[in-house]
């Protein structure tokens, strides 16, 4: 069943951008099934729109940016146990500085980094050319740059 | 959806049952009122396809019933005068028989039966043996029955036989819900059945329709035919029955 | 600051590879699962109607159990018969006895058919078989179908397996099992049209009472129509009585079409008896 294959297909792709995206398991699970049911209720309309892929992640976008306006973005409070203190510690860290990022920018991010999607396709789904979607990563990744410099003399400073 | 009725005659030997019926019948709720004998029996089977014609025509939506077989009675939901029955299954089986005549998938089939079986009030009876079924108790389930496959004809006779008050109100809300979307007939000798819920109620005489209408066209009917007997003017009580004892009384008169 | 961007960027990506844990467990917890079957649900509505296979094998399912035992019992007596004989059954030969049997005993399983598949139409008729999708003709037709088969293989089993024993070819045996049964399949299905209950348990007796007569007679010098000679006759004669059994079924069918007037049996209290 066509339908059946690409759900199976995207599901955890859409659900860990979600997840990315509100910082939250449960309500990335949520949000991650509404986009599957916005998909198959409009399914017969979408043909013209282009790749199944950006639709499903457009749709996420919305309904995570729908999401927002009715909760205050919870920090991330849960973080897969894996690897050793340390790593984690700095991958927290990096998570956050994120979360602290402008939208736009963030939303550029999560997609390259997080996703690994290509800019043709980011530009796609956030509606911009493929240019500006370059010219927002790259901003994006300076301002972690300067961020992260900050902890960094943070941490000098507290040896 | 349509069912039309085109001069549909069935004679027997020496008696003609129906004879020369025609009518249009479209979504809602249609009440056969008349006396035994009257026909009604014979028409609802002409309905069914149980009966062969022997004149005229019945159509469903342009096409004759006849010719389409197995998709007509797909349509169909009939719940005849005498509910037969066998004595040793318990509801349950007895619904997923049934079910299985009318074609539905087993797992559909299991879930339509709890559900109807608990609507018409059988719900703490399903794995009990129809044996041990009062009459009206079987009378409701043969009210399940006709509703498995959520029909979009509903052929009713006699529903109401064997119901207590409380069920029959049950049950004409039931009907009333059901005629919304679908063409439900019903025949029977109650005549506050069919004045509760009947879009149109025809009245049934010797395999004729002697009256039909609105209960409001009926009314007005009424009182022009008593005006005209010299009976007495506007009678500002009129009911059906009042109506049904007119015609159907006519032959005691005599 | 390059090598800084590429250490954040590397670190991103990291991120990312560590929260794929997290579409793993839900993957592991059954929850992806759940979710998708959901929306399948969604996606399908359930499936109302069923195919005319489940039909068939459920009506397969509703016949009576007992039948099973009846046969058994049969395969048994068959067996017992071959081996022990009946005493001057065959005018002491072995073969034509073997012979005698083969054609005896299959006509049984038919009034076991028949028994089976009238109950159907006899018994406290429902009205609304007639309106089901399925109606009654489906319902004697399945179950027709699938006991005729069901016995069918059994006889051709067993004249297999007595083969050995046998002096005749394989393919004598069968015709010779398989026509008188068809005959009686046949006439019987004739009498189901006409006859209920009673009355055609007494015609299924009679029928059978007469095939054994036939049979008997048949290996006498009067009428000795088991001779050798005649073995092109009984394949002819099967032939027909194939074209005779499935004709008679037509017959049946169509009448079951509609509603017999003698079940006609309420409400029209002034209409005459038929």
């Amino acid at each position: 069943m066509v339908l059946e294959k690409m759900i199976r297909k995207y599901y955890d792709e859409i659900f860990l951008y979600c997840f990315h995206r509100v910082g939250n398991r449960a309500a990335a699970e949520d949000l991650c099934q509404d986009t599957f049911v916005s998909f198959i209720e409009h399914y017969a309309e979408y043909r013209h729109i282009g790749r199944t892929k950006n639709y499903l992640y457009t749709i996420a976008g919305n309904k995570c940016k729908d999401y927002y306006r009715k909760n205050k973005p919870i920090p991330v409070e849960e973080f897969p146990e894996q690897g050793t203190g340390e790593c984690l510690e700095e991958l927290v860290v990096m998570r956050q500085m994120v979360s602290g990022l402008p939208d736009e920018l963030r939303e550029a991010v999560i997609l390259r980094y997080f996703q690994n999607l290509k800019y043709q396709d980011i530009a796609m789904i956030l509606g911009i050319s493929s240019s500006v979607a370059k010219y927002r990563v790259k901003k994006a990744v300076e301002r972690l740059c300067e961020m992260e410099g900050g902890t960094d003399e943070v941490k000098r400073e507290r040896r | 959806m349509e069912l039309v009725l085109d001069r549909v005659t069935k004679q027997y030997k020496n008696k003609i049952a129906v004879d020369r019926l025609s009518t249009t019948l479209t979504e809602g709720v249609y009440g056969l009122l008349g006396e035994n004998g009257a026909g009604k029996t014979t028409l609802m089977r002409l309905i069914c396809g149980i009966l062969d014609i022997n004149s005229g025509e019945i159509k469903c939506d342009g096409e004759e019933i006849g010719s389409m077989g197995e998709r007509y009675r797909d349509l169909l939901g009939y719940l005849p005068q005498d509910f037969g029955y066998y004595p040793n299954f318990t509801a349950m089986e007895f619904m997923c028989y049934i079910a299985s005549l009318k074609g539905l998938d087993r797992n559909y089939a299991k879930k339509q039966s709890r559900l109807l079986l608990q609507k018409v009030g059988l719900g703490g009876e399903m794995r009990h043996k129809t044996k041990t079924f009062s009459g009206g108790m079987r009378q409701r389930l043969g009210i399940a029955q006709a509703l498995l496959n959520d029909p979009k004809i509903l052929v009713l006779d006699e529903p109401t036989a064997g119901l207590d008050p409380k069920e029959r109100v049950r049950f004409r809300n039931m009907i009333a819900e059901l005629g919304k979307d679908r063409i439900v007939i019903l025949s029977t000798h109650i005549v506050s059945d069919v004045e509760e819920i009947a879009d149109w109620i025809y009245l049934m005489k010797q395999g004729q329709f002697i009256a039909q209408g609105t209960l409001e066209t009926l009314r007005e009917h009424y009182l022009s035919v008593t005006r005209a007997d010299g009976q007495g003017g506007l009678d500002m009580n009129f009911n059906l029955e009042k109506l049904y004892l007119y015609y159907f009384s006519e032959g005691e008169e005599d | 600051m390059r090598s800084k961007e590429r250490d954040v960027e590397t670190k991103m990506r990291q991120y990312a590879a560590v929260c794929m844990r997290l579409s793993e467990e839900m993957e592991e917890s059954g929850k992806k699962e759940r979710q998708i079957r959901a929306l399948m649900q969604i996606a399908l509505p359930p499936r109302t109607r069923g195919n005319s296979w489940d039909f068939a094998l459920d009506q397969i399912g509703y016949l009576g159990r007992y039948n099973l035992v009846w046969q058994v019992l049969w395969v048994l007596l068959f067996w017992y018969l071959i081996h022990h004989g009946i005493p001057y059954l065959g005018a002491g030969e072995r073969e034509n006895e073997i012979l005698i049997l083969v054609s005896l005993l299959p006509p049984l399983l038919t009034l076991l058919t028949v028994e089976e598949v009238t109950k159907v139409y006899q018994r406290s008729m429902l009205e609304i078989e007639y309106t089901t999708k399925y109606s009654l003709q489906s319902v004697v037709l399945v179950r027709m179908l699938a006991m005729s088969v069901f016995h069918a293989g059994i006889v051709a089993i067993v004249i297999f397996g007595i083969h050995a024993e046998a002096d005749s070819e394989i393919g004598t045996l069968l015709v010779y099992g398989f026509t008188p049964m068809i005959l009686v399949t046949g006439i019987l299905t004739k009498c189901m049209q006409c006859c209920h209950g009673e009355q055609l348990r007494s015609a299924g007796i009679g029928v059978y009472a007469l095939t054994v007569v036939l049979v008997v007679a048949g290996n006498t010098k009067y009428c000795g129509w088991y001779q050798p000679a005649y073995r092109k006759a009984w394949c002819a004669v099967c032939g027909a009585g194939i074209i005779f059994a499935v004709w008679q079924f037509g017959c049946l069918r169509r009448k079951l079409s509609s509603i017999p007037l003698h079940c006609l049996n309420n409400g029209e209290k002034h209409v005459p008896d038929i």
